[in-house]
């Protein structure tokens, strides 16, 4: 039998009150993110490529993340487009280009709202959850658990979350294009009627798949942030509910961010290849 | 303690653990033979629960050797890390059991992961683990819907499913 020795460490007065120190250990605990983001990168990589694969868990994320997101993306579309007709139209009418209206909206949803529409949303159904959902685990030590038994947590919880992300992403991006460009019809045809299959023509006629594909493609790249963002912020969470609560949080405000300006970079890496 | 011995399948020699300022663990020996019980007794936060984990390699020493069947846990690789994990059954402080599944998924969850047994026989193992703490008959609940003391005899049967050769316990 052994007896473990107690260490009490108090903090002396006015600990932390100096700025200099407050403004050193800012800037300690950013480049110690980025550090700690590049091991969780590098960790992810090696469980993503390494086997046995999560077949299992991996579906199942995609029915969590794909399935269960549709309705709230496909609202988020139908909006976009319903928004879209109405403020077009009369943009357009002063122009007098109010013909070009379908097109307009087409293009539009293909090319930008679309999958930032789909981007943004899901940061905030996935992102929050998988941050909440892994920062709970943590703190109640399931991860520890998971650890414990000999499974890899990166393995089992976070690459498969990720893979869903990137996986589901694509596909939720059609379906908002879809919501949306029907949703658009509608508004358009309630204020000026006009019938589906001549919307469509007009909307499609200059469409070419280039307009189509790298747009739609781009959102697994959203995948991969709001995945990444959203686990590693979850995993390194710690001080109870309140660590969760930060968890989610942080997922859906950085993922959110870091989406907006990964678009950027990527409409001009698009336009350089497919314009 | 008594006398140390290297080739006890426990061995821990100097071991220190610090959580910022907080000296936890200040040079802790610890020898456990074959078929040996040990309690650890101590204050709350004086470092019982973290003993353990680094028994495990959950968490890493500041200093001081851990060997475990002859293996030194602090440079070991994840593969033989997780062949030693295999052996070892750890009962948290809270069971620590997952929420996202059932009573009887958490119990066959080690079995699902490390073995070849078919659906039915780790749905029979699983039963029989659980039968052995008295909790078969709430197999389809979850987590959240049994109590703390039902949650650690969970918690207990999916320690034992893997057969292990040691099992640690963290009681509050």
């Amino acid at each position: 039998m052994i007896r473990t020795r107690f260490h009490p460490v108090s903090l002396g007065p006015g600990a932390g009150s100096d700025d200099g120190r407050a403004a050193e250990t800012l800037l300690a605990s950013f480049f110690e993110w980025f550090g700690e983001l590049g091991t969780f990168c590098a960790r992810l990589f090696r469980a993503m490529f390494s086997p046995p694969y999560e077949v299992r868990e991996f579906i199942r994320q995609m029915d969590a993340v794909g399935s269960k997101s549709l309705p709230l993306v496909a609202l988020a579309g139908a909006a976009t487009g319903v928004v879209l007709s109405l403020q077009t139209r009369d943009s357009l009418s002063r122009f007098g280009g109010k013909t070009m209206l379908p097109a307009v909206i087409v293009f539009s949803l293909l090319k930008e709202t679309g999958p930032t529409i789909t981007g943004l949303v899901l940061s905030g159904r996935v992102g929050a959850g998988f941050g909440a959902e892994l920062g709970s685990m943590k703190v109640t030590e399931q991860i520890d658990a998971m650890e414990a038994s000999a499974v890899s947590p990166y393995k089992f919880l976070v690459a498969t979350r990720v893979l869903a992300c990137v996986a589901m992403l694509p596909l939720l991006t059609v379906a908002a294009d879809f919501s949306g460009i029907f949703m658009g019809w509608v508004a358009t045809t309630l204020t000026e009627p006009i019938s589906l299959r001549l919307f469509l023509n007009h909307g499609f006629k200059e469409v070419t798949f280039g307009d189509f594909l790298p747009p739609t493609f781009k959102t697994a790249v959203f995948g991969l942030i709001i995945g990444v963002v959203a686990c590693f912020q979850g995993m390194r969470t710690h001080g109870g509910t309140e660590g969760v609560g930060r968890a989610a949080t942080s997922s859906v405000v950085l993922s959110s961010l870091l989406i907006i300006l990964a678009d950027v970079v990527l409409v001009r890496v698009i336009h350089l290849f497919f314009s | 303690m008594g006398l140390l011995q290297p080739d006890s399948p426990v061995f821990v020699q100097g071991l220190y653990k610090s959580f910022g300022c907080q000296k936890v663990l200040n040079g802790i020996d610890l020898t456990v033979s074959r078929g040996q019980t040990v309690a650890v007794l101590g204050q709350s936060g004086t470092g019982k629960s973290v003993l353990l984990k680094l028994l495990i390699g959950l968490q890493q020493p500041d200093a001081g050797l851990i060997r475990i069947r002859g293996q030194e846990i602090a440079n070991l690789p994840l593969g033989p890390l997780n062949e030693l994990r295999k052996r070892v059954g750890f009962l948290f402080q809270q069971a620590a059991l997952y929420d996202s599944l059932t009573v009887e998924d958490n119990v066959a969850f080690p079995l699902t992961q490390h073995t070849r047994l078919s659906a039915v026989e780790r749905h029979d193992r699983a039963r029989e683990l659980l039968s052995s703490v008295g909790m078969e008959q709430h197999a389809a609940k979850m987590p959240s819907e049994i109590s703390g003391g039902m949650q650690k005899r969970v918690g207990l049967a999916r320690a034992l499913g893997a057969c292990p050769n040691k099992t640690a316990s963290s009681q509050a």
